[in-house]
């Protein structure tokens, strides 16, 4: 009986250990994978839309298509029409813009999966941010190299308040804000960001109410 | 101990529950939870862009248009603002030369109508849904039919209208059926004044009064700081004349009434009187007036009726003139009342209001006019509508069998609920009278009608309209036809056989009248963008005054007066639901009454004498009988009623399709004597047994008697200081760098309207509770506005000061907050520039911030108020209510605020997605282009319409919060407790008379 017992024991133990590590290790597979954070995440889009092709070959300002960025919070997407502007030259056959066409032709929106989604309790502007010098590849990376947009950055509070602690050295020269090759070396561009800093009063708060409210 | 312990596990009932079986237990439920954690990844969002965005479109930034409310008596000019197509709320039109900046609360929360999802959405034949184009085309078939017999049998029932398109169209009408019949639904009687000033003046015009010019107010029962018609221009313009630095200019107020109104809590001197007895009240003043001044000769025999009627009155009533005063304390009070009118002759005002008969109204016109006030303080306005028949003529139509077809136009007139003559509808039906009704709801009116069609919201349509000062204002769409719905003037025009027309075209035309010389394009673009025109004024200066109708109205009185007994009923306009035009509006249900706190219903209102002669205590039910009605409600005791008048409320107690509104209120419209007066007399009363928890937010009103007086006398405050200042230290950072936010309430200012509290919902995204969770002390308003009765007592007690404070609360951001004490997570905290932010996704739900907050500013969310989407999975509780859950009433929630979830607290933040959007805009543009006006305004302040709100950076010794908290009359409310508050009070100054020193009637 006793040897019985101490059997179904120590059977209980591995079991529960092994339960107990299992968990853990899977926590920590789960809510440390950079997945987690949506780093990774390009969904499938109605349309197979390369930034690669139109930032990065063609060169086209972000403004041209993100018309609101530096007025409003949002960067909005831009309107079908605003595509049109060259696809009715170009390329005004092939199959993989039949959704642009057709959403013309009906007078439909095209509806694109968000890539960068904060929570709902986040409020970010892009409007301050594209003013104060904060560069678009700071947050969404080298999109001129994505063929499917992406997101590239963990847009978690830690990754936000890394800058909003030290703007020095995320800052550019407004000029180059929408540049995406642009570049310096490390020390370089801390001094030049504090001089930014200093130039265009820059405050990178680190209140809680700055974005949740 | 043990032996119970023991005793339990082997008792039959015990849960035998131990830790192995827990976990058992628990085995499954947490393998689904971990199941549940695995697809817990971040949901797929989509975004819709334009096909083609229009120019100047900028997401996520609002837009602004101008247009204006129609309310009966006139249009309120308003500012909408759309957000992403949206119309998101609405402000006051700051450009409008009426300079009210502010709006009613009415106003203010008809946004939530246009959202409701009660609506009526179809079109209607006989209860079934028939296609539009079906029920358009039979508008024309009719008017087809009846234009060949012009229009006999033809009965329009219209509600009363500022808008001169549609007075253009009924012309037209008038044309194409020279034999209809015209009424009117006014079902509150506001339309008094302008029958008294067609008896006095031959022409009906309604009064128009200027606050503001003057120095001595009298009001006989005439609430026009809370009930009358254009009551928010009232407020603004009485804050004004009460402002005590203009050099000791202050206006001072005396009201007469049977139940304390809003008017009667700013007044400086109240006889509470009921208000049968105005009539002798104004008999009164007339004649003391009459002994003092030289009345014109034409006056002379209305003097002799007067002097015949108030004698008579006082002999009948000697004993029964019910008021809490005696005889003789009435006669000083009339004749220093009058002494004062006297003194301040052409700068006084006398007014009355839409519970006192034609011939009160007659006096008060012909008092005005003895004190030279008529072209000063009041002026006689002409009427646009041309339709005054009163809608009880409909009986004699209906007996005469006149009338065949019966068209109910307006939208939110609803003749069968205002004027519940069983026995006129029911004749109607039987006489297979055809009805065809434009209606905002499928109400009571909705039953008698054969076709309905769904009324569109005034953000819905295009129209035009008067503002009560003669300009008139556009009415633009900002949104289609949410459901389909239909405007006024194309119901009406389509009646006078027009055919395919727009309204957009058929205001256009009408406005072209007004245009004279130059081009109407362009003139209408700066109609429409500048939100008024001004045209002619409609005031009427050569008055003649007629004084023979009076005078027989006055005799025939005065001959069939008879001894009044017993209780009077008093039925007034509701706070909460006006007429029962507003009946589904949930912001006005909730929204606590200013003087009784009662939200979500109605009560008969009594007086203390009269509660405890029948031993009535709050919420007891009483059966109410008036003529061979018996209306059965619960009471509500409110000390200022007098002794012999029940106050109720009208417009509850109706059908409705919303599942919070409970049909159990009280609906007094049965009770009206008949459709023209509003007070019903001989009314008995009897105690039933049952009571029921009525839902009220604030029910002690008695002030901490430890605090400094928030009143002091006008005479006193230019003497000295009036509370010194202790030294404190203030261990806050005033940082200059950051903007320091404050506020300030001017308590003299603020009359307690509540206006602001429906801004605060509607800008912060607050929730709708529901009565039964108000009555457990959860409502979710972030500010309130509470009512305090303060009594000083002094050596003997008829010189007892009582005085009313109207005290705004909200979260008072103290520099040394004790919510941030307490909170274990840090969910609450200071930010630089001086607030106290709340940070939602911190919080835990331990409430102990809100136990130590002095103030009660902290409100909890108990359930999930706004996830509207756990309704349509498996997840089904914890929901409250689905009203806030609809998906068409989500289009009005404020993007830039967080909808927050059940199990965290909120509070006022100051309105701080304005502040930021203000700070990111001042950093934005360069120094060059910043506009000195622009500054940060919070919700309440930009509703306010008596500007008691200031909200500005106190670290700016030019800005006006800044100056405001420097003057002497700025207290912290609970200074005791040492909280440092930023939002601080200006305390109110009373202007009482020295020769009325009894102030226990205040």
């Amino acid at each position: 009986m006793p040897s019985e017992k101490s059997g179904n024991f120590y059977l209980n133990l591995i079991i529960s250990v092994g339960l107990i590590v299992a968990c853990g290790v899977w926590f920590v597979w789960y809510y440390v994978a950079p997945e987690y954070y949506g780093v990774g995440y390009a969904p499938v889009q109605p349309i197979p839309f390369a930034h690669a092709i139109h930032v990065g070959a063609l060169k086209l300002d972000c403004r041209y298509c993100h018309t609101d960025v530096d007025k409003s919070w949002y960067a909005n997407l831009p309107d079908s029409k605003t595509c049109m502007n060259c696809h009715q030259e170009l390329l005004p056959e092939t199959p993989r813009l039949k959704v642009l066409f057709d959403s013309v032709k009906k007078n439909e929106p095209i509806p694109w999966i968000k890539v960068h989604d904060l929570p709902d309790y986040v409020y970010f502007n892009h409007e301050i941010h594209v003013h104060s010098g904060v560069g678009c590849v700071e947050c969404h990376g080298r999109v001129d190299k994505m063929v499917r947009t992406q997101q590239v950055k963990s847009l978690s509070m830690a990754f936000c308040l890394a800058c909003h602690r030290n703007p020095a050295s995320y800052l550019r020269p407004p000029a180059k804000v929408y540049d995406m090759t642009w570049s310096m070396d490390d020390e370089a561009r801390l001094e030049l960001g504090r001089k930014l800093q200093e130039e265009l009063n820059i405050v990178a708060s680190d209140d809680c109410s700055d974005c949740h409210r | 101990m043990l032996e119970s312990q023991s005793n339990n596990r082997n008792s039959k009932h015990s849960p035998t529950l131990n830790r192995r079986e827990f976990l058992k237990t628990m085995t499954a439920p947490m393998l689904l939870a971990g199941a549940a954690t695995l697809g817990c990844r971040k949901p797929e969002e989509v975004r819709y862009p334009f096909v083609e965005k229009p120019a100047n479109f900028v997401h996520g930034e609002p837009e602004y248009y101008a247009t204006s409310m129609p309310r009966p008596e006139g249009a309120v000019p308003l500012l909408v603002k759309v957000y992403e197509g949206m119309p998101n709320k609405l402000n006051p039109n700051p450009n409008h030369p009426q300079g009210v900046n502010g709006l009613d609360h009415y106003t203010q929360a008809s946004i939530l109508d246009l959202y409701d999802p009660t609506r009526a959405k179809d079109y209607k034949k006989d209860d079934a849904p028939v296609a539009a184009e079906n029920a358009i085309a039979y508008l024309t078939q009719i008017a087809a039919e009846k234009k060949i017999i012009g229009g006999k049998g033809l009965c329009f029932l219209l509600d009363s209208s500022p808008s001169p398109t549609r007075n253009r169209i009924i012309s037209d009408l008038k044309a194409v059926f020279p034999n209809a019949t015209w009424l009117i639904n006014d079902p509150l009687n506001f339309q008094t004044a302008a029958k008294a000033s067609k008896m006095m003046f031959g022409r009906a015009l309604t009064p128009y009064y200027h606050i503001d010019k003057s120095k001595t107010i009298l009001s006989l029962d005439g609430d026009i700081l809370g009930g009358e018609p254009d009551f928010y221009r009232h407020i603004n313009a009485f804050s004004k004349a009460r402002s005590p630095d203009n050099g000791g200019a202050m206006c001072r107020l005396y009201v007469c009434e049977s139940a304390l109104s809003l008017t009667g809590v700013n007044a400086d001197h109240r006889l509470t009187i009921t208000s049968r007895d105005i009539s002798y009240i104004a008999a009164r003043v007339l004649l003391a007036l009459n002994d003092c001044l030289k009345a014109p000769e034409a006056m002379t025999p209305l003097m002799k009726a007067l002097t015949r009627y108030a004698e008579t009155h006082f002999v009948l009533n000697a004993h029964s003139i019910t008021s809490d005063a005696d005889a003789d304390y009435i006669d000083h009070w009339i004749n220093v009342c009058t002494d004062d009118l006297i003194s301040n002759i052409s700068r006084s005002l006398v007014v009355t209001g839409y519970k006192q008969p034609v011939m009160v109204h007659g006096i008060v016109a012909a008092i005005n006019l003895l004190l030279d006030n008529t072209n000063v303080t009041v002026d006689y306005n002409d009427i646009l509508e041309s339709v005054r028949s009163p809608l009880h003529q409909l009986n004699n139509l209906v007996n005469s069998g006149d009338v065949d077809t019966l068209i109910v136009s307006g939208g939110h007139s609803n003749p069968v609920f205002s004027h519940p003559d069983d026995d006129l509808w029911k004749r109607l039906r039987q006489a297979n009278v055809n009805v065809l009704r434009l209606g905002y709801y499928e109400d009571e009116t909705f039953d008698i009608t054969n076709w309905h069609y769904p009324a569109a919201h005034y953000l819905e349509s295009w129209g035009d309209a008067f503002s009560s000062d003669g300009n008139i204002t556009p009415l633009q769409p900002m949104v289609q036809p949410l459901f389909n719905g239909m405007s006024e003037s194309v119901f009406l025009s389509r009646l006078a056989g027009t055919r395919n027309v727009s309204d957009y075209d058929i205001v256009k035309n009408s406005f072209s009248e007004y245009v004279h010389g130059g081009s109407i394009e362009s003139a209408w673009r700066g109609f429409l963008k500048k939100g008024w025109l001004n045209i002619s004024h409609r005031r009427s200066t050569d008055l003649n005054l007629y004084t023979d109708d009076l005078i027989q109205l006055i005799n025939r009185e005065s001959a069939t007066h008879t001894t009044a007994t017993g209780c009077e009923l008093v039925i007034k306009r509701s706070f909460h639901t006006d007429d029962g035009r507003s009946r589904n509006n949930l912001w006005l249900s909730e929204l606590s009454e200013p003087i009784t706190k009662l939200t979500w219903r109605n009560a008969y209102i009594l007086g203390v004498g009269q509660a405890d002669a029948l031993g009535l205590k709050n919420g007891d039910i009483v059966e109410v009988e008036a003529g061979d009605l018996k209306v059965q409600g619960p009471v509500l005791i409110e000390p200022n009623t007098s002794p012999s008048t029940i106050c109720v409320a009208c417009g509850h107690g109706c059908v409705s399709n919303n599942t919070m509104i409970k049909n159990d209120a009280i609906n007094p419209y049965p009770l009206k004597p008949n459709y023209e007066e509003n007070v019903c007399n001989n009314v008995t009363m009897r105690k039933l047994s049952g009571r029921i928890n009525l839902p009220l937010t604030q029910e002690y009103f008695d002030y901490n008697d430890n605090e400094p007086d928030p009143f002091v006398d006008l005479s006193k405050l230019r003497i000295s200081a009036i509370h010194k200042d202790d030294e404190r230290i203030c261990h806050n950072n005033t940082n200059a760098e950051s903007p320091q936010w404050g506020m300030v309430v001017d308590l003299n200012r603020c009359v307690g309207c509540s206006s602001c509290m429906i801004a605060c919902r509607n800008e912060n995204n607050i929730p709708i509770v529901g009565a039964d969770e108000v009555r457990k002390g959860r409502v979710m308003d972030w500010m309130r506005v509470h009512r305090y009765v303060i009594t000083r007592r002094q050596k003997s007690k008829a010189n007892d000061t009582v005085v009313n404070i109207m005290l705004p609360v909200m979260c008072q951001h103290c520099e040394n907050a004790p919510c941030e004490y307490v909170c274990p997570v840090n969910a609450t905290v200071h930010d630089k520039e001086g607030l106290n932010v709340m940070v939602y996704n911190k919080c835990i739900g331990a409430r102990y911030c809100a136990n130590n907050c002095p103030y009660e500013a902290r409100r909890f969310n108990f359930y999930n108020y706004h996830e509207y989407y756990y309704n349509k999975s498996l997840y089904k509780k914890p929901v409250m209510n689905e009203w806030n859950m609809q998906e068409s009433k989500r289009a009005l929630n404020n993007a830039d605020v967080t909808l927050r979830k059940r199990g965290i607290m909120e509070k006022c933040t100051y309105c701080i997605q304005r502040i930021s959007d203000y700070s990111i805009k001042d950093r934005i543009s360069d120094s060059s282009s910043k506009s000195q006006n622009n500054k940060v305004t919070t919700a309440c302040q930009d509703a306010c319409p008596a500007n008691a709100i200031s909200f500005g950076n106190i670290s700016d010794n030019n800005d006006e919060v800044a100056i405001l908290k420097q003057d002497k009359r700025n207290i912290n409310i609970l200074d005791c407790v040492n909280t440092q508050p930023r939002t601080s009070y200006l305390i109110k100054v009373l202007n009482h008379n020295d020769k009325i020193s009894n102030l226990s009637n205040v």
